[in-house]
């Protein structure tokens, strides 16, 4: 037996007396030739002895205990049936949340229809029309043929040369059909063409009175112009 | 009356969730003993046992539906709470324990003979096992577990190896390394000169 054996046999079995797997004879040998490995044996033997000290025979469950455990198991089984039964996050089943997602969806659908709706017609402008309009702070409306939209884009020349106080002079005195301009709009940000949109938006969002027969039911209706960013460029209240 | 000496622990585990107290009463008595004395021998405190004793039963109640047998025995599950129940008290208890002295508490001699009979070898043999217990509770804690398992509640080293959830070699040399430094801490107090007879006046404290 060499110290490899000897010390795989005591870590095996720690406190154990390793003659049980070898001989005696050959072990007692060994120890009386190898100082280290009679040192190692007895620090284990030691240790062992120690261990044996910190264990108690009377390490038992008190009788007390034993009656308050099953005292609170009764307590539990008493409390557990009186409560109602809860529903907690964990048992929600497939089946539930499908039937929570058709509900949720029923009541958006539900809303979608009964919610007063906006009309929405879209109209292709063509926005080099419409560009050079909104300049000055006014916008007209789509000419019908290709002559009436050279007069009026002539016309509209004529009015970029006035000052811009009389722009807005102007803007004031445009007639009720006319766009307002609601942002800046050059060729740079308004090159293609741009969509109108027709809207019905509650009266209270127009600050200028109202004729009584379009405000009668609380809605106007105006026409947005939508450049191809998606920013409104003008809009016209419809009377 | 059926008998519940034949039922399974899992078995057991379901009735007595299901409000049978008969499997209730037969679990404890199977499982208490080992918990105890785990805990015992991990906080040094019958208190402290009785408490996490009795919290193990209560969670095993209130989580035994989370128990599956594929996983392990339900002493093991057990085990794992107590095991967590001990780690929560000694956080708990961690700021009231008194520092560490320089240079270690008063030797003990070990190697007088005194019988244990009489009042001093009462005294000396107390105050060996605090300080066998103290040198314990220094240990890593995964030294600790394989001690306290495999030494002081006496289980083998599969059942240690399946309640702490590792391999049977993993407690063997963790067993081996926690006996090496137990060696060393004990060493003042082994390494007393031996062969010193009582006198009689050793007993005379006061």
């Amino acid at each position: 037996m060499n110290c490899k054996q000897l010390l795989s046999c005591a870590q095996e079995h720690p406190g154990a007396d390793p003659s049980s797997r070898f001989e005696k004879a050959e072990i007692s040998s060994h120890l009386a030739a190898c100082t280290e490995c009679a040192r190692v044996m007895k620090e284990h033997q030691q240790v062992a002895e120690t261990l044996q000290l910190v264990q108690d025979p009377d390490c038992k469950p008190s009788t007390a205990l034993d009656a308050a455990v099953i005292a609170n198991y009764r307590r539990q089984m008493w409390e557990s049936k009186r409560v109602i039964p809860r529903v907690s996050a964990r048992k929600f089943g497939p089946l539930t949340i499908l039937a929570w997602s058709v509900a949720a969806a029923a009541l958006v659908c539900a809303v979608i229809l009964f919610y007063p709706r906006r009309e929405i017609t879209k109209i292709a402008v063509p926005s080099s029309e419409i560009r050079t309009q909104s300049r000055s702070g006014q916008i007209a409306q789509k000419p019908a043929t290709t002559k009436d939209a050279t007069a009026q884009t002539r016309n509209v020349a004529v009015r970029n040369k006035r000052s811009r106080h009389s722009a807005s002079s102007e803007l004031r005195a445009l007639p009720q059909e006319a766009f307002r301009s609601l942002m800046y709009c050059d060729e740079l940000s308004c090159s293609d063409a741009m969509e109108m949109i027709r809207l019905q938006l509650p009266a209270s969002f127009v600050t200028r009175p109202m004729s009584g027969s379009t405000s009668a039911n609380g809605v106007v209706t105006a026409d947005v112009l939508v450049g191809p960013d998606g920013i409104a460029r003008g809009i016209r209240i419809e009377e | 009356m059926e008998n519940l000496e034949n039922c399974s622990d899992p078995d057991l585990l379901r009735r007595a969730m299901a409000g049978d107290e008969s499997a209730f009463v037969a679990l404890y008595d199977r499982l208490k003993n080992g918990i105890f004395r785990y805990a015992f021998y991990m906080t040094n405190s019958r208190s402290a046992a009785d408490e996490v004793t009795q919290e193990v039963f209560i969670a095993l109640l209130k989580d035994g539906g989370s128990y599956r047998e594929g996983r392990g025995d339900v002493g093991a599950f057990a085990f794992g709470i107590a095991r967590n129940y001990v780690r929560r008290i000694e956080r708990r208890e961690r700021p009231y324990q008194p520092l560490q002295e320089e240079g270690g508490s008063e030797e003990v001699p070990r190697r007088f003979d005194f019988p244990k009979d009489t009042l001093t070898g009462q005294l000396i043999q107390s105050e060996r096992t605090r300080q066998v217990q103290s040198a314990i509770a220094t240990l890593p804690d995964h030294y600790r577990q394989a001690v306290v398992l495999c030494d002081l509640c006496e289980l083998s080293y599969e059942e240690a190896a399946s309640r702490l959830r590792c391999a049977v070699g993993t407690i063997r040399s963790r067993l081996s390394r926690a006996h090496a430094l137990l060696a060393q801490k004990l060493k003042p107090l082994q390494d007393r000169p031996s062969g010193v007879q009582a006198t009689g006046t050793e007993g005379c404290l006061i």
